[in-house]
């Protein structure tokens, strides 16, 4: 009548986390077949120098599965976990002495059972005489059991409470941490792993860490006790028939042992067989029209079904032997139980034991199993556990965005004297404040941009970049032109310092963007990215987040230069209108005008627009071109764009192949250098 | 509903009837071994007694002891066919729910798919059937077992002693009630809690994937306040609900005790009084009756929760049995071929909802001779991608005839009428699987040669090659290891190697560049697709001026046709897209 046990049943039953495993272990198994393309050997650890390209993935693999299997180092993992709790020690000490009050209480209660029926057996065997005193001891005692259990209801009531308080603390702020520590690492982290691996730390890990927490820690504190007292009042009515457990456990602890190691392999074969039907309902629900298209919905219900029922049978498997364990459980102390029968009739025939005591070892033999199987059990869900929280860990660990930048972004005004000085109003303008020796210097901010020399690589040896010039003034418009790959938007990742470059120097307002701090860095230039990504929210938090505090006038001007305010209006709900998570509510193109107008609203000096009107046909782009033009007055402005009409009216285009600048001038020049612009444009003009 | 759901059950029917018959004979048996237990105890109190036969009580200790043994040999074997069925009943359950629902997804046609989404099949067809399948173990099993143990230990407890039974009268309706209401307080709670599990999820996965945007914008501690408002909520949410879980627990001990307690006071009063035949091993057998009576009563109650919160899940998945697919093929006479790949639109108008006003389409009429070349130019939302989804009858016309091949679309079975209609998708999808798999998808029994053959007609063949392992390169799911203009020239390749009579290219060459996108024109136009019916939607107008015929589209309406040197002269719409993308070279 264990009672962690209970509380775990009530999960197990109401299946409460069995919605997110699956749908994890799903993204899981996506994230696992997509290994990271661009890996730095200079941050790994020690890799052999000459293991070819099937070895190291082998390798990778193997470093892989043991990482995912248990916990490297089981003591600074629980350092590292303990000090997550230790802010909690008072109410962890609390706990803990509840939870042993609560055991021994309802064990010492249960042995109120021994004087009742003592006296009853001493009635019938003509002890007593009185039926009324047999009956006041045995009422004596009964109350006293009551309140034993009442006592011990009620520190299992607080305790849990305590623990329901201290987890759920923990798991937020375990999550808080990670959350905080992400937005602070550097891009290449988020290039290397899926949304769905990162996702996972945040889910199946720290829930892992938090349910040791609440269920495991009080059920093994309450478990241990259990096992020792009632073990030990066994040993007190008699060591001789104790003895005989010590078999019982031992058998105990195999069949635990056996089954788990036979289980959890099938356990983990059915997770990824779970997996793999998973990834493929994602994959082929996806696809469905293209599958109807091409008429093979037969075909893809035949793969269906094959991997379904390979699940299936797994599934089958391991849930017999799962199932299987409490039967055998009980067979074997049934057995003992069997055996302690005639061994304390035995005793009590030759007279070294009464019956009552007997009756009273007996029933306490039947108990002291299930804390032995719940101890056996906790063992595997604390190293998942703990292997949870090591993972959490190693994300902690990943080393910041390095930012040794001093330069800061400050707004100046002139003061009565005419001198300029520091302000935080919105009518000062912009300026970098460049520490000298002995003080500062005032540098305007006007978004002249300088690459010198720049050579970078994602991964080392092969050069996305090589010895790349280009300079922008204010007001200027430079375009890149390449085919995909041809490193364009490299360029911008180092300018931004999204990645760092490897060789080269790049200036802004003739500062080294190095020495700039990354975050305003960033604020003085505004990025309209490829890929259209809005966030939940309405459209109007989704124009703001250029500018936290824009007014409603401000959103609406974005808006109107964007050329998105008449489609907003239009909808039902105009800026209040809700994007829903799989934006399914607006067009591609017209998430392309807000992420326009939202880079419009920043009102940065420097505008990087990489491919962001690809999806808005050629007519709309004609119409924002007025808004676009207002946008990018006075403005530095970086263009990447496949369509060529885009970027024909740039003061310079930047043509790049494989990693170089291959051609650079403006649209009139290229054409008449008749090289690889020309082609491209060519490739157009040969329709004519 | 029920009905439909019970037939998932079908394979496993009877090892679903066997499983409870099992666990009923288990029941039985594990209220035997309590009471061979008890009776072990009244024989070993006879040892006490004076003047006891050692002899007759060690027999029949150990008659009792072995038939509590051999008892026990047959719940291990009844727990083992038991165990057996209950998983292969339950995995077989939830594998013919899932393939049916899968085959059934499979055979909506597009516009059910558009009103449920694409992200909600996935989730129905994952979370949803996982809860129904988890539930309906649980119930075989636990719902089940509950009351036949509750019915069984019940009567025992009866045959034992009417006295104490009468705990039980007050002592179910206890339970019960405490169950009926945690339960009714708790499920709301839990799916508040879902509710704002799925808002964190949203708020986590919005943060990583726009992870570029929050960077550019430093928007770091803005998304660590958005974080942790979210973060709160699931927290304060979660300790709200699991609160209520915690008191089940303790009340429930509650009421256990109290009723062992008393049943425990009123059996020795009665055996001190010696009025009813109650003996103290009896009274220790009814105690542990109490025990297996209410937890049982509580088990049940619990499954009960877990099938209302499960409701939802089957709510989810009936809804979409319940769809009808809008479009069938059943009417259509199952010989017919189309003739040729001529198409024609009579009086054609669309609207996606049969309740809204405004027409998608307006009243096209239309006729493209077989082996023409038709481009179709217009801004977004001009409903070019509708317009031609009809002609493998995607969507069906909601006014008006659509005529393929000679006949209307409805006449041809689905298999017949798209076997000659290929589609490139402006959302190209390939599938996981080596690119020759995936251009094979437009006919699974083409030759080596034949795929090679597509390949270089889509300009695919060259990037194809420069991969190590060429064609037996793997995709990644969704296709995700090439780039978005390789991915387009795959999925042309895959739709050339259908070798249908009509082509619709949907704007599918948007991410290649010109130069490419005039070769794959050109071998359009080579001698093996020459005869092919080609419809090609662009929105670059190079992709489209050399056509035989251009159609300009606006607001789902026709509102020019002719040549390119016809409708640069003619159509005001035409020249300022053309004027739009040309302004460069005609500077020159």
């Amino acid at each position: 009548m264990s009672k962690a046990p209970l509380n775990e049943e009530n999960k197990e039953i109401l299946g409460e986390e069995a919605a997110e495993s699956t749908k994890t272990s799903a993204e899981e198994k996506t994230d696992k077949k997509k290994k990271p393309k661009r890996t730095r050997p200079s941050r790994a650890k020690k890799i052999p120098e000459n293991e070819t390209e099937e070895e190291r993935k082998e390798r990778e693999k193997k470093e892989e599965e043991t990482k995912k299997k248990k916990p490297k180092d089981i003591k600074t993992a629980t350092k590292r976990l303990l000090s997550y709790i230790t802010q909690y020690k008072g109410l962890l000490f609390l706990v803990a002495i509840l939870v042993i009050a609560t055991t021994v209480i309802s064990v010492l209660s249960s042995l109120a059972m021994l004087p009742v029926n003592k006296t009853l057996e001493e009635l019938i065997a003509g002890n007593i005489v009185s039926g009324d005193e047999a009956m006041a001891n045995i009422i004596k005692w009964l109350v006293i059991m009551a309140i034993g259990y009442a006592l011990s209801a009620l520190c299992n009531l607080l305790y849990s409470r305590i623990m329901l308080h201290i987890s759920s603390r923990t798991l937020k702020n375990m999550r808080r941490d990670l959350f905080n520590h992400i937005q602070g690492l550097p891009l290449e982290y988020f290039d290397k792993r899926k949304t769905g691996q990162i996702m996972s730390h945040f889910t199946n890990d720290v829930n892992r860490v938090s349910d040791l927490i609440s269920s495991s820690f009080p059920s093994l504190i309450s478990s241990t006790i259990q096992a020792v007292m009632t073990i030990t009042i066994m040993i007190v009515f008699s060591w001789k028939l104790t003895l005989t457990i010590t078999v019982a456990i031992v058998l105990m602890f195999m069949v635990v042992a056996i089954i788990t190691s036979k289980c959890s392999p099938l356990f983990k074969a059915q997770q990824k067989a779970i997996a793999e039907v998973n990834g493929f309902t994602e994959e082929y629900i996806k696809g469905i029209k293209v599958v109807q298209l091409f008429c093979q919905e037969k075909k893809t219900k035949d793969s269906f079904n094959t991997l379904n029922e390979n699940y299936r049978k797994i599934g089958v498997k391991a849930n017999i032997i799962g199932g299987f364990m409490s039967p055998l459980m009980s067979m074997i102390t049934r057995i003992n139980y069997a055996i302690c029968v005639f061994y304390g009739a035995k005793l009590v025939m030759a007279g070294e034991m009464d019956v009552a005591k007997l009756i009273n070892y007996l029933n306490y033999s039947k108990s002291y199993a299930s804390p032995i199987v719940s101890i056996a059990s906790t063992y595997s869900s604390l190293v998942s556990a703990l292997a949870g929280a090591e993972r959490v860990f190693e994300v902690l660990d990943t080393p910041n965005e390095t930012d040794e930048g001093r330069v800061t972004l400050v707004r100046l005004i002139k003061n009565a004297l005419g001198e300029e000085e520091e302000t935080s109003s919105k009518d000062g303008t912009f300026s970098w404040k460049v520490p000298t020796e002995g003080g500062f210097d005032y540098v305007p901010l006007k978004g002249n941009i300088e690459v010198k020399d720049v050579t970078f690589a994602y991964v080392e040896g092969t050069d996305v970049l090589k010895n790349i010039n280009v300079s922008a003034k204010s007001g200027n418009k430079v375009a890149f032109v390449g085919s995909t790959g041809a490193g364009k938007t490299t360029i911008t990742n180092l300018i931004n310092r999204f990645y760092e470059i490897d060789k080269g120097l790049i200036t802004y307002d003739g500062i080294d963007i190095k020495d700039i701090k990354k975050d305003d860095l960033r604020h003085s230039m505004a990025m309209v990215l490829q890929d259209t990504k809005l966030f939940s929210g309405t459209i109007a938090d989704n124009i703001r987040y250029g500018k936290l505090d824009a007014t409603q006038e401000e959103i609406e001007a974005a808006a109107k230069l964007a050329n998105a305010h008449s489609f907003i209006e239009k909808l039902p709900d105009g800026y209040e209108t809700k994007i829903k998570a799989d934006a399914v509510n607006i067009s591609t193109g017209q998430a392309q005008l807000i992420n326009i107008a939202r880079a419009a609203i920043a009102g940065a000096p420097l505008l990087i627009l990489d491919e962001a009107t690809s999806s808005v046909d050629t007519r709309t782009e004609r119409l924002i071109e007025v808004g676009m033009d207002k946008i990018m007055e006075d403005r530095t402005v970086f263009v990447i764009a496949h369509r060529l009409s885009t970027v024909r009216n740039s003061d310079d285009i930047v043509v790049l192949e494989h990693g170089e600048i291959i051609e650079e001038g403006n649209h009139q020049t290229l054409i008449d250098q008749g090289g690889k612009y020309y082609q491209l444009y060519t490739g157009k003009a040969e329709m004519e | 509903m029920a009905k439909r759901f019970l037939s998932f059950t079908k394979g496993y029917r009877f090892l679903t009837i066997i499983c409870p018959f099992m666990i009923f004979l288990d029941v039985v048996i594990e209220i035997e071994i309590p009471k061979a237990m008890g009776k072990v105890v009244d024989i070993l109190l006879m040892l006490s007694a004076e003047g006891a036969d050692y002899a007759t009580i060690q027999s029949e200790l150990i008659a009792n002891v072995l038939k509590m043994l051999l008892l026990c040999a047959f719940t291990l074997i009844i727990g083992y066919i038991a165990a057996r069925c209950s998983s292969i009943a339950s995995m077989g359950f939830g594998a013919n729910l899932r393939r049916e629902l899968f085959n059934k997804i499979q055979d909506l046609s597009f516009d059910n798919i558009d009103k449920i989404k694409i992200s909600s099949l996935i989730t129905r067809m994952t979370n949803d059937v996982s809860m129904v399948q988890n539930v309906y173990k649980n119930t075989i099993v636990t719902f089940i077992k509950g009351p036949f143990m509750l019915i069984t230990a019940l009567v025992y407890a009866l045959n034992i002693s009417r006295d104490l039974s009468v705990v039980f009268a007050f002592a179910l309706p206890a339970i019960v009630i405490i169950v009926a209401i945690m339960g009714y307080l708790a499920v709301p709670l839990f799916k508040k809690m879902l509710e704002k599990t799925d808002k964190f999820n949203g708020v986590l996965r919005g943060n990583i994937g726009g992870i570029r945007v929050v960077k550019s914008f430093v928007r770091e501690d803005h998304e660590k306040e958005k974080f942790n408002e979210a973060n709160i909520a699931v927290m304060e949410m979660n300790v709200r609900a699991q609160k209520l879980i915690l008191y089940i627990s303790p009340a429930i001990m509650f009421v256990i005790y109290g009723c062992m307690i008393f049943a425990m006071w009123r059996g020795s009063g009665i055996i001190i009084s010696g009025t009813g035949n109650l003996t103290v091993g009896n009274m220790t057998t009814f105690v542990s009756y109490i025990t297996q009576v209410l937890s049982s009563v509580m088990t049940v109650m619990l499954v009960f929760v877990s099938m209302i919160m499960a409701k939802a899940s089957i709510g989810r998945i009936g809804e979409i049995f319940k769809q009808e697919p809008s479009i069938s093929d059943k009417a259509a006479d199952k010989d017919a071929t189309l003739s040729d790949g001529s198409i024609e639109f009579k009086n054609v108008s669309f609207k996606y909802d049969s309740a809204a006003v405004k027409n998608i389409l307006e009243d096209i009429n239309l006729k493209i001779e077989s082996g023409e070349t038709v481009g179709i130019i217009g801004g977004t939302g001009s409903s070019k991608s509708t317009l031609i989804q009809l002609i493998p009858r995607l969507y069906e016309a909601s006014e008006g005839e659509v005529i393929v091949g000679g006949r209307n679309v409805r006449d041809y079975t689905f298999e017949n009428l798209r076997s000659e209609v290929s589609v490139v998708l402006q959302q190209n999808v390939l599938f996981s699987g080596t690119i020759a798999d995936n251009i094979r998808w437009g006919d699974f029994s083409a030759s080596d040669e034949d795929v090679i053959e597509a390949a270089k007609a889509a300009e695919a063949h060259g990037f194809i090659t420069e991969f190590e392992k060429g064609y037996d390169t793997e995709l990644g799911q969704g296709g995700n290891t090439v780039s978005g203009g390789q991915r387009q020239r795959l999925c042309i390749a895959r739709a050339l190697l259908k070798k249908s009579k009509i082509l619709i290219l949907d704007d599918s060459t948007s991410a290649v560049d010109t130069a490419t996108d005039a070769k794959i024109r050109a071998s359009l136009r080579s001698e093996k697709y020459k005869d092919m019916t080609k419809i090609i939607i662009a929105q670059r107008i190079t992709s489209i001026m050399d056509a035989d015929r251009i159609i300009v589209m606006e607001d789902g309406k026709i509102v020019g046709m002719g040549t390119h040197e016809e409708l640069t002269k003619n159509n005001a719409i035409y020249h300022e897209i053309f004027v739009s993308q040309q302004e460069g070279v005609l500077a020159q």
